[in-house]
């Protein structure tokens, strides 16, 4: 168990939830100046309690908005050492021109006036999105201190979740200095406030904020933003074409808004009711042992900031959005503030799109988008979800991403397979999408690949000596290109249905390369994140779950969530939980974790033969032969069936790397053999070496479909390129 | 059959210098007779006015079209090996993938929830992602022929398209396969001449549309010429769009010249690329809409057919496989009807 507590602070906040909030407060009194994207913050007042049980005489701050002030900050670099060059078309910035210390108070209570002026100062010159306070006084264990700060953010055009895009749109988010957590890390207490990574996210305490936000005129009524509003304009300001709301948000642990002149401002009451899902509610409370009205989630307003290009997707947004206050809330417990809103970007901000802040969030979503791609539904969902995972239990997402990220995508998908139809795989025509999946891909050649002008697709002449290298597109394959030469109403499969759990298995085509305990922001591969912050984790998750049954999962999930909303867990924190409650599941998790998060151990299982020997009495003496084929040892179900359709079941322990099993005396013959039927090892990165036929059976007519739809699909292909040119 | 009653003799131009008479080609009036087909009929140009000309071409065209069509349906043998071409060829990917997935897939029985048995009308994701993962490198190895496919189709398409060309100028009582491969080799040089001709001029289309020209005219319309940063999605989208048709359009009209300069060659025998390809512009010039209402009533005659023969097959609950057959059928046929039918063309208003 940390000790970061003192004895105080622990008991209260083990006796009141939320109470790590009133740790921290933030009083901001902000001005957005008439561009739309210079934030003035007139003062910023911070009061903070040391919860950790060393004094500090330091405040770490994170100005994160600095990482787009020149292009040798930590996330540019990092960026460009991933490969990405991209920088922002104009700069962002926040300075901070006055600190002072208005106050400390001891852990007696005694409070100490102050006004001594404080210096601001950067870790690191060049980077600047950690900025540091000395202190005249250490901060004791218990005590607590209020310093005030006044800055001017310029917001960069939309870059990397945040800014604004012309025509008035502005995301501002991670636009004020924002405290660090002093807490133990690597084994001592001291400020984790790591600088803008190009690879993770945020990390930040929770605290209570009250901002008053003036805005020029053109934004009344098309604003959003963390807290809930409340409009305190005064004649005067009227008179200034300002207006001017208050917003107060408590137990969050950070504060975003986003304004709009153009946007639609739409607002929905969600009630459970409209969402009931009887089944799983009794699934629910019968596996936590309550009734179901002490599951169901609470009522809650959503707001959505919808661009009016979008119209036709609010119904889309609002739906995805019930459903996950709807499934979040039975699950884990009901979300707890009376407002969500949701952003959906204008045109020229994508890039803020598809992220999450506490009681806010932006979806994404593009024209022409069909219904059963579940677009916005998918980011939707996704990022409401963070609403619970870093929005109430909120880890450290520089080092643990995994612990948001990955529980975030497990659930999304349990939703998306659960309340919504499958998603539909589609192709693009014209910038409208249509439902359908090609059998096979003309490979496409990047320039200087001479294969390039095998299909006629470019030209390549890098090497000659007369003339200057040359590199050109014969044809740009555009999309009614490819929908005349691939015909998709005849060639394509039609309806080809995902599964979104399933889908995460695609991070199994990866290398996976480092473990999931390596810290996220130190990744060798950006596109490593996707797959030890994401998939892999929920891959992970889901395997738990099917291995441990549903009701166990269910427990353990809502315990874990339970116990650490507002609260910072770690690893181990969500491991100790796994142990308590899947104890009797047969699974050494000790052995488990090892193999899937401190080591890269890759799991694997397969049938390998089926023999049915004849016995002198005519029946058959059925033995099988199955194999693991990685290090990740986890037992596996066996399930052996026979010609008249009845099945064997079995379970192997997998520690042996082979293993013949004799299944006994029968009197017909067995026909396959397949180990893990039920896909409970979702981690198993070969599923189809899972199955064997005896050797006298034939298979499914599959293979046949599929090659004669491969070839349909060239042969229209073919035609194509035969007749152009 | 009388002159005044053929709307195609009122389009066709006839120079002053050249006798008013012609002979019509099968594409309008074909009869199985050779004799038949040899009467010259006169030709009365009765049009002197370029866009009366234009306005009169659309029916002419259509029933050199339709024309078209009858002579490719009649010769079945020539049907058949391109059909015979058109199924072999994907072969060469169609049997790798039946292998690997004969070799993956065949033992996998349903997943609980899911069911991989409807493959040939819809199929569950999870079966092809789980392919490209396990199978990815054998999967990528199998497309990668597909570019080298791709280049012998095009060259063998030349061959092909040379072959209808000369069956419908020059071979009309021919009905042979030897007679097709016959009339494509004589002109299949030059017509690779045009071919690699057309390359160059593709490029410069392309990058007319997508390179720096293109970016010079976008940053006219969006900022930085990026859709991304319009303020408006659907004005972004709008211009992507115009730029695709265009493009597409643009790529047709070099496919018109390209095809006109191939009648050319097979019309006079020509060897010269170049000099077919000159004339075939200034033959556009002179007769924009005629070859475009053949070429593009062809695709719209073969889009149809193709959806009825998908229909057909619904209706008649035939297994897919039906459609490998009857789709290069369709397509071989529509194929031979655009290329006879404007070499006929060709020939009947050159008069040559």
């Amino acid at each position: 168990m940390r000790k970061r507590t003192t004895i105080l602070s622990f008991l209260a906040a083990a006796l009141l939830p939320g109470f790590l909030a009133a740790q921290l407060s933030y009083d901001l009194d902000i001005e957005l100046h008439d561009d739309g994207r210079t934030i003035y913050g007139r003062s910023l007042v911070v009061s903070w309690v040391n919860t950790a049980s060393t004094p500090t005489d330091e405040l770490y701050w994170h100005v994160y908005n600095n990482a787009w002030s020149n292009k040798d900050t930590v996330f540019l670099t990092e960026g460009r050492y991933y490969g990405s060059t991209d920088l922002p078309r104009v700069k962002g910035s926040t300075n901070v021109f006055e600190a002072s210390m208005l106050s400390t108070v001891d852990v007696d209570g005694n409070a100490t006036a102050s006004g001594e002026e404080l210096t601001f100062e950067y870790v690191n010159d060049v980077d600047r999105t950690v900025g540091v306070v000395k202190l005249p006084v250490a901060i004791e264990p218990g005590g607590s201190v209020q310093v005030r700060l006044e800055f001017t953010s310029i917001m960069p055009q939309a870059f990397r979740r945040s800014g604004w895009g012309e025509g008035g749109y502005l995301h501002a988010v991670q636009w004020y200095p924002k405290l660090g957590v002093y807490e133990e890390l690597d084994g001592k207490d001291q400020w984790n406030c790591e600088p803008y990574h190009y690879m993770s996210e945020f990390y930040a305490d929770f605290a209570d904020y009250n901002v008053e936000l003036t805005l020029p005129e053109r934004f009344r009524d098309h604003c959003v933003t963390t807290g809930t509003l409340k409009e305190i304009t005064t004649p005067s300001q009227i008179d200034d074409k300002k207006v001017v709301y208050s917003s107060k948000a408590e137990d969050v642990h950070d504060f975003a808004f986003t304004v709009d002149a153009e946007a639609l401002l739409l607002r929905r009451t969600f009630h459970e009711i409209d969402y009931r899902d009887d089944a799983e509610e009794m699934k629910i409370s019968a596996a936590l042992g309550k009734t179901p009205k002490e599951v169901r989630p609470q009522s809650c307003e959503m707001i959505l900031l919808l661009q009016p290009e979008h119209a036709e997707y609010a119904n889309r947004y609002f739906d995805a959005t019930a459903k996950s206050l709807y499934y979040f809330g039975l699950w884990y417990g009901t979300y707890p503030y009376e407002t969500i809103s949701v952003v959906d970007p204008a045109n020229n901000a994508r890039q803020t799109g598809g992220m999450e802040y506490p009681r806010l969030f932006t979806g994404g979503a593009r024209l022409g988008m069909a219904d059963r791609t579940l677009s916005p539904q998918g980011v939707t969902v996704h990022e409401f979800g963070h609403q619970f995972w870093y929005g109430l239990v909120a880890n450290d997402e520089f080092r643990h991403a995994w612990l948001d990220e990955g529980f975030n995508t497990f659930s999304t998908n349990r939703i998306l397979d659960l309340a919504f139809n499958a998603p539909l795989d589609t192709y693009t025509l014209l910038g409208q999408q249509y439902y359908g999946r090609a059998p096979m891909t003309i490979p496409s050649y990047e320039e200087g690949d001479k294969r390039g002008m095998l299909g006629l697709q470019r030209w390549e002449n890098a090497e000659s000596k007369f003339f200057p290298a040359l590199s050109y597109e014969l044809r740009h394959n555009n999309s009614v290109q490819k929908f005349l030469s691939e015909l998709p109403l005849t060639t394509y499969y039609p309806h080809v249905e995902g599964s979104a759990s399933i889908g995460l298995r695609s991070s199994l085509l990866r290398d996976w390369g480092q473990p999931l305990a390596h810290p996220t922001y130190d990744l060798f591969d950006s596109g490593l994140r996707g797959v030890n912050a994401y998939r892999r984790p929920a891959l992970t998750l889901e395997t738990i779950s099917r291995i441990v049954g549903e009701d166990v999962f269910i427990r353990l999930m809502h315990d874990y969530h339970t116990n650490f909303r507002f609260k910072h867990p770690l690893p181990q924190d969500f491991f100790d939980v796994v142990a308590k409650h899947a104890v009797d599941a047969g699974v050494d998790w000790d052995s488990f974790w090892k193999h899937a998060y401190y080591k890269n151990d890759e799991l694997d299982y397969s049938a390998h033969f089926v023999l049915n020997a004849v016995n002198d009495d005519g029946t058959y003496h059925v033995e099988i032969g199955v194999r693991r084929r990685g290090a990740f040892v986890v037992p596996v179900d066996i399930e052996v069936t026979f010609e008249d359709g009845s099945v064997h079941h079995g379970v192997w322990d997998g520690v042996d790397s082979a293993k013949r099993i004799e299944i006994g005396d029968f009197a017909v013959k067995a026909v396959r053999v397949e180990v893990d039927p039920q896909r409970k090892l979702m981690l198993d990165r070969d599923w189809f070496n899972n199955s064997k036929l005896a050797e006298d059976v034939e298979g499914s007519d599959t293979a046949w479909h599929v090659s004669i739809r491969t070839m349909l699909w060239a042969q229209q292909v073919l035609h194509y390129f035969g007749g152009a040119g | 059959m009388g002159a005044a009653s053929t709307p195609l003799l009122r389009r066709c131009r006839v120079k002053e210098e050249q006798p008013k008479e012609q002979i019509i080609v099968d594409a309008m009036n074909f009869s199985d007779e050779p004799e038949a087909n040899q009467q010259p009929e006169k030709i009365v140009d009765i049009v002197e006015d370029s866009q009366e000309d234009m306005a009169a071409a659309r029916p002419g065209s259509v029933r050199f079209l339709i024309g078209g069509i009858f002579f490719a349906l009649i010769r079945p043998r020539v049907l058949c090996f391109l059909m015979l071409w058109s199924c072999v060829l994907p072969l060469v990917v169609a049997v790798p993938m039946f292998n690997q997935a004969n070799r993956d897939l065949s033992a996998v029985q349903d997943l609980p929830g899911q069911s991989i048995l409807a493959l040939p009308e819809s199929a569950p994701a999870w079966m092809f992602r789980e392919w490209q993962i396990q199978s990815c490198d054998t999967l990528t190895s199998i497309s990668d022929v597909m570019p080298l496919l791709i280049l012998l189709s095009s060259i063998f398409g030349l061959l092909f398209s040379a072959g209808w060309m000369s069956m419908a100028t020059h071979y009309r009582d021919e009905h042979s396969l030897r007679a097709f491969l016959k009339g494509g080799g004589e002109s299949f040089f030059p017509f690779l001449r045009t071919w690699l001709l057309a390359l160059p001029v593709f490029a410069l289309t392309t990058y007319f549309f997508w390179g720096t020209p293109s970016e010079w005219v976008l940053e006219k319309l969006m900022p930085e010429g990026d859709a991304a940063l319009a303020a408006s999605e659907t004005t972004g989208r709008a211009i992507d769009i115009t730029r695709q048709l265009l493009y597409m359009l643009a790529l047709l009209k070099i496919e018109i010249i390209i095809d006109l300069a191939r009648a050319s060659i097979v019309v006079g025998k020509r060897s010269s690329a170049v000099l077919a390809i000159l004339r075939a512009v200034g033959f556009l010039f002179r007769r924009p809409f005629a070859i475009f209402v053949i070429v593009l009533l062809g695709f719209i005659i073969e889009a149809a057919l193709i959806f009825c023969s998908e229909w057909l097959r619904d209706l008649l609950e035939w297994p897919l496989i039906a459609a490998v057959f009857m789709l290069p059928f369709v397509r071989h046929v529509m194929r031979g009807a655009r290329q006879s039918a404007v070499a006929n063309y060709y020939r009947a208003a050159t008069g040559e």
